[in-house]
């Protein structure tokens, strides 16, 4: 009980920090903040079509979430989520549009096989030169996005540009290619896809002897590989999925959100990091991701209503999110023993730096 | 259980904000801004400020929206009771369109005008228009560019009368060679439209003095970095060029502080930012959605917004495109450059004139025309 009580502490406190801190600056540039959290709050979560539109925004980020979770588990940093997730969903946007008056059913799962495909290629580089030639992955997979973004920008610009559009798009997907909205709202057949998949990936990482692998190299990699584990061939099979989801993920934004690429189809900062965000927050544990991403996407749909909705200036609405992200972070490094310990152990070295200045 | 208990409490914390909050029911305009947002001082700005001139003089309310969700804004505003919303975002789709099976926005809210900007997307195939209420606002940039690049050739061959030998250390004309460039955010219609109406104003100027230019461009400097600007341009000054026109947002301020730093010339877009970097800007290139903003109010505040075309195109002799006064540059000049600075205004001026009554037709990349290079006898593409 007392654990509970702690847990929900954990929870509140910052959210109830962050508030009160982002009630403050409000009151200062005269707004009502308790106005202003009304429809936050109201817009995103209570109201039917607005708590469908959270659940739509969640979606892709579950995903990219657990695409980041799986390689996080297993120590192996997985930072091109947002790259493998960019190539997705472009490649599934030009099975979109290339083809018209295909049957929904087969297009769509065209579209989506070559989403997930092409994520699945991109995701193997980093993963054949960690496996095999032990090139550390974060460095790789990090540049590599970068290498995708103008990737995508050369095609979008050039081959695949839509020439009645006035800025760098493609064309739009075809009818049969979109995801059809459900319940007049925004959301569509991909959520209900994203849950199946979360249950599939719920048991990999509870029940199957892969997840148990996973947990086994997260926790010590030399010691998985003396009892006979074939790590190598277990790395490429977390790159295997993890590049699956982000390609997925990538996919579905296309067919059910943006419908044509532009430069600012993933959004800022991008759906591969909010989802790295949404997995440090859920602890890298299924239900935890998506717990967060609901709440995460609740902030994101319901700032947009207070754009509308109030004159608050969005500058404010960002502070407000990132001060709920960062008091949320901030209990999680607490929580994490080791990472107090390197805290402890740098602000130690200032200091002990700082010392010697003084002595000099 | 913790869940449970977690979930009880968070939602007991919801309904308790949620019955404290009102929504606001007042009838008025908004504007929902691109994504630079309502401070950009531009493009964004001028239309914030059209609406302000709307308030001061009619008491009409005005909401800004700046969102990174252009349909979801739309439809809350039009949900909301607001008659007339100004769409600024290059974001057309589910307004005209509709997507994933749902009714478009513009069908849905029939009570409700849209005004959207830079594109006409309102057509179908066979050039009916799509939804009455939507009214698309296009401006005749090629045509402001195409005197810009005139007053840019016409200011350098000319330059050793027009200004102190101190003031510009421009790359010398007859050594380096003749050059301008051009930088744009992207490769895209909407950035090319300028382009071809700069290069078509250089050739025209180029070829009525009887030299050659040639002509840099570089399409890739996105709109978001100022330093990519003054590393562009830097290569291009280095290379000779003595004016650089950057159409891509915050990108021309570096570059106009490259120009200032090497005393060349750079010519800025949107709003007037002459005064920015004086004198190292040669002039900018408005477009100022001030003037359609207050106009199409007005026409809604007069209940005569339906006997506006669905299609507004506004040119030179709107005042919403077109070239600065040029009072920043004119200050550059001396007493003795005064003669021929006066001659290179009337030159302008008769181009304005010659465009106005179709003497000269400038490329419109927006309309998806292009660029017929074999037209440009004096300016080389490089």
């Amino acid at each position: 009980m007392k654990k509970t009580i702690s847990n929900i502490l954990n929870v509140f406190m910052p959210i109830l920090l962050a508030f009160l801190i982002g009630a403050i600056i409000m009151i200062a540039i005269g707004e009502n903040p308790i106005e202003v959290y009304g429809i936050l709050i109201e817009k995103s979560l209570l109201d039917q079509k607005g708590l469908l539109k959270t659940i739509h925004t969640a979606s892709p980020l579950i995903l990219t979430a657990l695409a980041i979770a799986i390689s996080f588990k297993a120590n192996i940093f997985n930072m091109g989520v947002e790259g493998q997730m960019l190539l997705g969903g472009f490649f599934a946007g030009v099975i979109g549009f290339t083809f018209e008056g295909l049957n929904p059913v087969i297009h769509i799962t065209l579209s989506i096989i070559v989403g997930v495909t092409v994520g699945i290629l991109f995701a193997l580089i980093p993963a054949i030169l960690k496996a095999k030639f032990k090139v550390n992955e974060l460095v790789v997979t990090l540049m590599l996005n970068y290498a995708a973004l103008e990737f995508v920008r050369f095609l979008a610009e050039g081959p695949f540009r839509d020439h009645s559009s006035g800025y760098v798009s493609t064309p739009m997907i075809s009818e049969s290619s979109m995801f059809k909205r459900l319940f007049e709202s925004e959301i569509t057949l991909f959520t209900i896809i994203v849950l199946i998949v979360f249950v599939i990936m719920y048991f990999v990482f509870k029940k199957t002897k892969l997840g148990y692998e996973i947990e086994a190299i997260g926790k010590n990699r030399d010691f998985s590989e003396a009892t006979g584990m074939n790590v190598g061939k277990k790395i490429i099979i977390i790159f295997i999925i993890s590049g699956a989801l982000s390609g997925l993920a990538g996919a579905g934004h296309m067919m059910s959100d943006q419908m044509r690429f532009t430069m600012s189809f993933s959004g800022n900062p991008g759906l591969g990091w909010d989802g790295m965000l949404i997995s440090l927050l859920g602890m890298h544990s299924p239900l935890g991701i998506i717990v967060a991403a609901v709440f995460y996407s609740a902030l994101i749909t319901g700032s947009e209503s207070i754009a509308v909705f109030t004159s608050v200036p969005r500058e404010i609405i960002l502070i407000i999110q990132s001060l709920i992200i960062l008091f949320l972070s901030i209990k999680m490094i607490s929580k994490n023993a080791k990472a107090v310990a390197i805290l402890e152990k740098i602000t130690n070295k200032i200091l002990r730096k700082d010392n010697k200045g003084v002595k000099k | 259980m913790k869940r449970f208990l977690l979930l009880t409490v968070l939602s007991v914390f919801a309904i308790s904000l949620a019955a404290c909050s009102k929504t606001d029911d007042a009838k008025s305009i908004a504007i929902v801004t691109s994504a630079a947002g309502q401070n950009d001082n531009g493009y964004n700005e001028s239309a914030v400020d059209g609406a302000k001139k709307i308030k001061d003089e009619f008491g009409v309310d005005y909401h800004v929206v700046d969102t990174t969700d252009v349909p979801g804004a739309l439809e809350q505003l039009a949900e909301s009771g607001y008659e007339l919303i100004f769409s600024l975002e290059y974001n057309f789709d589910a307004l005209v369109n509709g997507v994933g099976g749902a009714k478009s926005i513009a069908e849905k809210y029939p009570d409700t005008t849209f005004v959207v900007f830079n594109d006409n997307p309102n057509l179908n195939e066979d050039g009916t228009v799509k939804h009455e209420n939507v009214i698309s606002v296009v401006f005749d940039v090629h045509e402001s560019s195409y005197l810009a690049g005139a007053l840019s050739v016409s200011v350098l061959e000319n330059a050793s009368t027009l200004f102190d030998a101190s003031t510009y250390s421009f790359a010398d004309l007859d050594v380096d060679g003749r050059s301008i460039g051009f930088i744009g955010g992207v490769q895209s219609n909407g950035i090319t439209v300028f382009s071809y109406g700069f290069v078509e104003g250089i050739n025209r100027a180029a070829a009525d003095l009887n030299v050659n230019y040639d002509y840099y461009t570089d399409y890739s400097a996105g709109f978001g970095d100022p330093v990519s600007g003054s590393t562009i341009s830097n290569t291009m000054y280095q290379n000779g060029v003595n004016v650089v026109y950057s159409v891509a947002g915050v990108v021309g301020d570096g570059v106009a502080s490259k120009a200032n730093e090497l005393d060349r010339l750079a010519i800025q877009v949107d709003a007037n930012k002459d005064a920015d970097q004086p004198g190292s800007i040669l002039t900018s290139v408005l477009k100022n959605t001030e003037v359609p903003v207050y106009q199409i109010t007005k026409a809604f505040i007069d209940e005569k917004i339906g006997d506006l075309d669905n299609a507004l195109s506004y040119d030179l002799d709107s005042g919403a495109t077109g070239m600065t006064d040029l009072a920043e540059i004119e200050k550059m000049v001396t007493a003795s450059g005064m003669t021929k600075w006066n001659e290179i205004k009337t030159y302008i001026e008769t181009l304005a004139t010659e465009i106005a009554d179709g003497t000269v037709t400038v490329t419109d990349a927006q309309s998806g025309e292009t660029l017929d290079t074999t037209t440009l006898t004096n300016v080389t593409v490089k």
